[in-house]
């Protein structure tokens, strides 16, 4: 098993719904799992992982320069994401998350006690609506549906 | 009080969100919650049911066909949904969840430790009422008590224990 390494892709939108324009924090590739950092700043956006920061949506296009303008797919739309490892396909239906992988996703762990308190931690992105067959930069269609964690952590 | 038995009625959208077509793992009656099966399958729903399959919305055609198609109201559609007995009752504002009988809903229980410590197996949140429930009737088919809600869906969570 191993990593995928986040390329640039075509998140392919069968469905837009809410779509705001956010300041690229770090360099951001399309297709990219984005949120704010655990510290957010005013409609800032980085590459999302499970480690730190709030997912909210999937990056429209590529963003190269710190400061410049990122458009996201947020609440409602139904894209395409990367899976994070090379050998993990995802039923059609599973939730997923932000994962280790900077601006890919894991399926949920729903798990309650293993989750981190705090603003660091995975958060929910949506849902799969295809089945994702496992492979080397494997990406299928979520609809996103972005909410908190919940854990058991003070 | 009678459990429901699963019947072909109208939604009524009051209010239509992300509506998509999936294709039907098995018949589905007009009005039913619908959701992937356990082991879900490309674009492929079934009637949602409490031990099995994650819910993604209500079924706004019946598809007696499998592998015929369906529309399904998903996340932001307001309408109505039935219950899983005539004398089911649900206060505005609360959740509901998948029930015990096929496409039918019940309210949500919150408490972790009550969850299945698996991913698709379970009773799913389905959305929440925007009114009081109103009661079904006890007929040769038995007719569910039907409330009106807002489709959000999300994940359960759950507890070793």
């Amino acid at each position: 098993m191993g990593n995928n390494t986040f390329v640039a892709i075509d998140p392919d939108p069968i469905h837009l719904d809410l779509v705001k324009t956010f300041i690229a924090k770090t360099a951001i590739l399309r297709g990219a799992v984005v949120s704010f950092h655990d510290t957010g700043v005013s409609r800032e956006v980085i590459p999302a992982t499970s480690s730190t920061g709030t997912a909210i949506g999937v990056a429209l296009n590529s963003q190269a320069t710190v400061g410049g303008e990122v458009t996201v797919a947020m609440q409602g739309s139904v894209v395409k994401v990367m899976v994070s490892t090379d050998n993990v396909g995802i039923d059609a239906g599973h939730w997923v998350t932000s994962s280790a992988i900077a601006s890919c996703v894991v399926e949920l762990d729903p798990v309650v006690s293993t989750h981190a308190a705090g603003e660091a931690g995975f958060r929910i992105l949506g849902y799969t609506i295809d089945d994702i067959t496992a492979g080397a930069l494997a990406t299928g269609y979520i609809v996103i549906n972005v909410m908190p964690r919940w854990s058991l952590s003070a | 009080m009678a459990a429901t038995t699963p019947q072909a009625f109208d939604p009524d959208p009051k209010h239509l969100g992300l509506v998509m077509t999936f294709y039907a793992g098995s018949a589905i009656l007009r009005g039913q919650v619908v959701g992937y099966a356990d082991a879900g399958d490309t674009r492929t729903v079934i009637p949602a049911i409490s031990t099995a399959g994650i819910p993604i919305g209500v079924a706004l055609e019946s598809q007696a066909t499998t592998g015929g198609k369906v529309p399904v109201a998903m996340n932001g559609a307001v309408l109505t949904v039935m219950m899983v007995d005539d004398g089911s009752t649900l206060d505005a504002g609360h959740w509901v969840m998948t029930g015990a009988v096929a496409g039918c809903v019940i309210e949500w229980a919150p408490s972790v430790i009550g969850h299945v410590a698996v991913l698709s197996t379970g009773a799913f949140p389905v959305g929440y009422a925007l009114k009081d429930s109103v009661l079904g009737t006890a007929t040769a088919a038995n007719y569910g008590s039907t409330v009106e809600i807002v489709v959000n869906t999300c994940p359960i969570w759950c507890d070793v224990n």
